[in-house]
């Protein structure tokens, strides 16, 4: 089962689709997190999640931006989608009769 | 961003992987943060990845191997010497000591690359492990006519070892066998064994354990 931050890394990059590259990715997180995300934090967990197979990682192009430096960019594998939908739906199911989490139907796998 | 501290950041990275160097300073550009704040995603990158390899056991039984054989071997090291020196007087090569010689470069070489092979990215605190005793041993060391150095004779054998197990590939299988087999049957005869001595045969077993037959080229236990 994947830990928290690795499914909110899954979930950012799904998110930015095509675009999805560190520093993309890590401004994502902070959005929708509303707290720092550390860089070391990001790609330690990008790493253990291509261990997993989970996602895949290419060099992707550098801009001026980024002073010539290339991006790592990130895609999620069928493997990491299903990873983070099966974390979904357990929090879901764990959730259900939480007083906050009022209207949640369950949903097959 | 002024000169100096983007050199410095550079400085920082260089300690980053090759691969990943580009694409964390580029973000850490982008992001737009200060060069206080760069180094410190530098260092708390750095600190994390440290901190993943030690999630593992290999380090920790490498760490565990390199502490306790470096203190079994400076003690086979020291009893060599003994030997050695008493054989000196006549000028002959007797066969116990030619025995105990083998030994020691037996069980030094299959420790050094039992440690190495088990984790190569954490050799600084194998190699510290090792290094603290062999540093402690030769600074007591006060016996009149003997060299303090005579409780290091097992670091080259050693050294080799560990350079052969830094390289990304097992020992193979027949070679691992005989080196087990060579190592039991003289630790066995030899009439100093004693329970502790025994456990200095373990690395040559583990790296039978480690060479499968089956997959002749497969990778050591990499950490």
């Amino acid at each position: 089962m994947l830990g928290e931050f690795e499914y909110v890394l899954i979930t950012a990059t799904v998110t930015l689709g095509e675009h999805a590259y560190g520093a993309a990715i890590r401004a994502e997180i902070e959005a929708a997190m509303q707290r720092p995300c550390a860089i070391g934090a990001l790609y330690t967990t990008i790493e253990r999640l291509e261990t997993k197979g989970l996602i895949r990682t290419w060099t992707g192009p550098s801009t001026a931006q980024r002073g010539g430096r290339g991006k790592r960019m990130v895609a999620v594998t069928p493997e990491g989608m299903h990873a983070a939908k099966e974390f979904y739906d357990a929090m879901m199911r764990v959730s259900r009769k939480a007083s906050w989490a009022v209207g949640y139907k369950e949903k097959p796998l | 961003m002024i000169r100096t501290p983007r050199s410095l950041l550079e400085a920082a990275a260089l300690l980053l992987r090759e691969d990943e160097r580009d694409a964390v300073l580029g973000d850490l550009l982008e992001a737009g943060e200060d060069t206080a704040r760069c180094l410190q995603g530098i260092a708390g990158l750095l600190v994390r990845r440290q901190f993943e390899l030690w999630r593992d056991w290999r380090p920790w039984l490498a760490g565990g191997t390199a502490l306790a054989g470096s203190l079994l071997l400076l003690a086979a090291s020291f009893g060599l010497s003994v030997q050695a020196r008493g054989a000196m007087v006549p000028m002959r090569l007797t066969l116990p000591l030619v025995h105990q010689g083998l030994l020691l470069i037996v069980w030094s070489w299959t420790a050094g690359c039992m440690v190495a092979s088990l984790a190569r990215k954490t050799w600084y605190a194998s190699a510290l492990l090792c290094a603290m005793p062999c540093l402690s041993c030769t600074l007591r060391f006060h016996l009149h006519a003997m060299s303090p150095f005579c409780v290091l004779l097992f670091l080259a054998p050693g050294l080799l070892g560990a350079l052969r197990g830094r390289r990304h590939e097992a020992v193979s299988f027949v070679s691992a066998m005989a080196l087990a087999i060579a190592s039991t049957c003289l630790t066995l005869t030899w009439s100093g064994a004693t329970a502790c001595t025994l456990a200095l045969v373990l690395p040559s077993w583990f790296l039978v354990a480690n060479a499968n037959p089956f997959q002749p080229k497969k990778e050591g236990l990499i950490a």
